[in-house]
């Protein structure tokens, strides 16, 4: 403080000399505080910053240009969105992404829901099941795709020989135009159906206990208990798990390019394939970011459309 | 109030450790795909011989074979850090030639082997009189057979289509294909397709490289063969992921493959039991029509801005082409199954190339093939889009080949 301080010659400002020091004081500790919480999330920062940040800026930047790999870009304006709208091969790609969609998301957060309600209970064997239901989100996808490759074997597979030895008929499974999307929705679900079980029972054994209690000592019974009680109270998490579900479902790519690689005849040709196929093998980089940049905007659309849905209903709650 | 400085002398530190990777080492980038394990020592024998004689170093880095053959390239490119020199694919090398990536070499390369490495292997390299990457293994395609299993159905071994059809058939049972042919739509469908193609008399483009000439009743014919196999339960309509190397012929689950040279050292390595059922034979021509097939094989680029261009074509031609060819030699006998372009190799090692199935290759199956072509990618779906529509969408071979000489020509006018 200086001496040019008002308040100096006043009696009794000692107290309030005082308090402005521990205030001072207490100012740096945050600001100490501070550039530690920063300095700790620098690197989280730096990462995002330069891993996911730059890039989407640089592919959005990308998407006004004309640039193959043997030219510098040059600015085309919104030539390649024009692009797109005329592009069949993109309508029907996203048709198939779309279609994927449809049949992943309910597929995967009903069976997860239902093994996390099977599995909420302490029973014997619980913590076994849930190990097994797990063990696909660890297997990387190119080695579950492989394996799955061989049990859809129309001819040898494991699935065909289980369903004519119950006289069930077979299929040509990833051999066919009208099976193969089956075939790809099926691992995928498999895939991940373990990680989201894993997410919903956390948020069942989040919910208290004297709740279902309550409502059961109330006459409640078990589908009424799941139906008016669980489900309500799983609405974030149920709500977290459908988003991340749908946007998994929209970058489908990597189970697909190692099972089929989008085919038969382009029976499972999504739109990430068609994105990575422009960009890296027909040089086509303007036109894939262009692209990118559509399917980002869906999938942001989708969210927040999720968000308005989750939020109204709570308000009807 | 210590805390703040020690973080700072911690990120300082980090800063630090970082910066030798940042300060860029002079040397010379040499990228390739990976390889089998077995196949290494080849590599870095060749390495450490150039790195103890010369004072640019080269540092080799390999990459999986998915990613190599997708975005490492076009990455590297796009991003300022190329290699300097690396394996191009058959079906790549044009483009990298065409939009001035590669370094033309034609001055480069020493009279001896200018001599040494067949016409025909030039020519899949030369771009206006000029060459733009080093050619060192060739692999035909033929048809391998499960004699064993041909001898117990009664069917020779088939020399014309309606054979092939009529054995495929036969062949197929309950628990086996008669034959297997690549499904996965992609590049390697189409090699494995163009002789099927070109013995019908078909031709995908025209000599001038200006319009379609896949819409041909020759075309449809071979489309049809190829549908035909797939809809009748003849050739196994899925793909097990890695066509070149079906484990279901050797597993005795198909009696006959559609498939390159590189089977039988794959076979000998991984399978050896079924060694004695294995015998090759060239794929069966349309009645009438001279046998043909096609060779694949990987090619030597040098990167057009490389900042080295003397020294990486000095590599580049020391890797395979060295005037004592034992190292060229050895990449096809020892490391691998291929042929070699270099006719010395063939003729100083006369007795390997007497054993089967060598000698097959080397003077049966070798004169009648021709190099793979190298389309642009938008071409090259458009022939395995109509593969896959014969195969898959129930289209007759016709309607099929029509398609694909109108998106070939669509493209041919946006280029």
């Amino acid at each position: 403080m200086s001496t040019l301080d008002p308040t100096a010659a006043i009696p009794g400002s000692k107290t309030r000399t005082g308090a402005s020091q521990r205030l001072r004081g207490m100012n740096r500790d945050r600001l100490e505080q501070a550039v530690v919480a920063y300095l700790f999330l620098l690197p989280d920062v730096l990462g995002l910053l330069v891993f996911v940040v730059g890039p989407m800026l640089l592919a959005l930047a990308i998407s006004f240009s004309d640039w193959r790999l043997t030219g510098a870009p040059e600015f085309v304006g919104l030539k390649n969105y024009e692009i797109i709208l005329k592009d069949p091969k993109f309508g029907a790609s996203l048709g198939r992404t779309i279609l994927y969609t449809l049949g992943f998301v309910p597929a995967v957060y009903t069976l997860s829901l239902g093994m996390a309600v099977l599995l909420t209970r302490r029973g014997r064997g619980n913590t076994f099941f849930r190990t097994i239901y797990f063990m696909p989100v660890a297997m990387s996808m190119v080695v579950a795709g492989v394996m799955w490759r061989f049990m859809f074997d129309p001819g040898n597979g494991l699935i065909n020989e289980m369903l004519s030895s119950v006289g069930l008929p077979t299929l040509q499974w990833t051999g066919h135009v009208q099976s193969a999307m089956v075939s790809v929705l099926i691992v995928a679900v498999w895939k991940s159906v373990g990680y989201f079980m894993i997410i919903l029972l956390a948020g069942i054994q989040d919910i208290p206990a004297d709740y279902t209690e309550a409502a059961a000592i109330d006459g409640a019974n078990r589908w009424q208990i799941f139906r008016f009680i669980i489900m309500p109270l799983l609405r974030p998490t149920s709500f977290f798990v459908l988003v991340i579900l749908s946007i998994n479902s929209l970058q489908a790519f990597d189970q697909i390019y190692v099972m089929t690689r989008g085919g038969p005849a382009q029976a499972t040709y999504t739109l990430l394939m068609y994105i990575y196929e422009k960009a890296f093998r027909e040089w086509n980089f303007g036109y894939s970011g262009a692209m990118a940049v559509v399917l980002f905007i869906m999938v942001f659309a989708l969210t927040l459309i999720q968000v308005r849905f989750f939020r109204s209903s709570d308000v009807r709650q | 109030m210590r805390r703040l400085p020690v973080l700072l002398s911690v990120v300082l530190v980090g800063l630090m450790a970082l910066s030798p990777a940042l300060a860029q080492e002079q040397t010379l980038k040499f990228w390739t795909f990976e390889y089998a394990e077995a196949v290494d020592p080849f590599f870095e024998q060749y390495v450490e011989e150039w790195n103890a004689t010369h004072d640019l170093k080269v540092e080799r880095q390999e990459f999986p074979w998915a990613q190599y053959t997708g975005e490492i390239l076009t990455t590297g490119i796009a991003t300022g850090n190329a290699p300097d020199v690396f394996f191009i694919s058959p079906g790549d090398w044009r483009r990298y030639a065409e939009g001035g990536l590669a370094m033309p070499l034609q001055d480069y390369i020493p009279d001896y082997l200018q001599e040494d490495i067949l016409p025909a292997s030039w020519d899949a390299v030369t771009l206006n009189d000029n060459v733009y990457s080093l050619p060192f293994e060739m692999e035909p395609v033929v048809l391998w057979y499960n004699k064993t299993m041909l001898e117990e159905a009664g069917v020779a071994v088939p020399t014309t289509w309606d054979e092939l059809l009529s054995a495929a058939q036969t062949l197929t049972t309950e628990d086996r294909y008669g034959i297997l042919i690549p499904t996965n739509p992609d590049y390697y469908e189409n090699f494995v397709f163009y002789p099927f193609l070109w013995m019908a008399g078909g031709e995908v483009m025209n000599p001038d490289f200006t319009e379609a000439a896949i819409n041909s009743p020759e075309a449809a014919q071979a489309l049809d063969l190829w549908g035909t196999l797939v809809r009748e339960g003849y050739a196994a309509p899925n793909s097990t992921g890695n066509d070149p190397v079906d484990e279901r012929f050797p597993t005795e689950q198909a009696a006959m493959f559609v498939s390159g040279y590189w089977v039988y050292g794959w076979i000998k390595d991984n399978y050896p039991d079924f060694l004695e059922h294995l015998d090759v034979a060239p794929i069966p021509a349309p009645a009438g029509k001279d046998l043909q097939t096609v060779y694949g094989g990987w090619t030597v680029m040098v990167y057009a801005d490389t900042a080295f261009p003397a020294e990486a074509a000095e590599f580049a031609i020391g890797l395979f082409g060295a005037e004592d060819n034992t190292r060229a030699a050895e990449w096809g006998i020892k490391y691998n199954t291929k042929l070699s372009p270099r006719a010395s190799v063939i003729a100083d090692n006369e007795e390997f190339y007497s054993q089967f199935p060598h000698d097959v290759f080397a003077k049966q199956i070798f004169p009648t093939a021709r190099p793979e072509p190298s389309y642009p990618p938008e071409i090259a779906q458009a022939v395995w889009e109509a593969i896959q529509d014969t195969m898959f969408n129930g289209v007759s071979g016709a309607d099929a080949a029509a398609a694909a000489a109108d998106k070939i020509n669509s493209y041919l006018l946006t280029r």
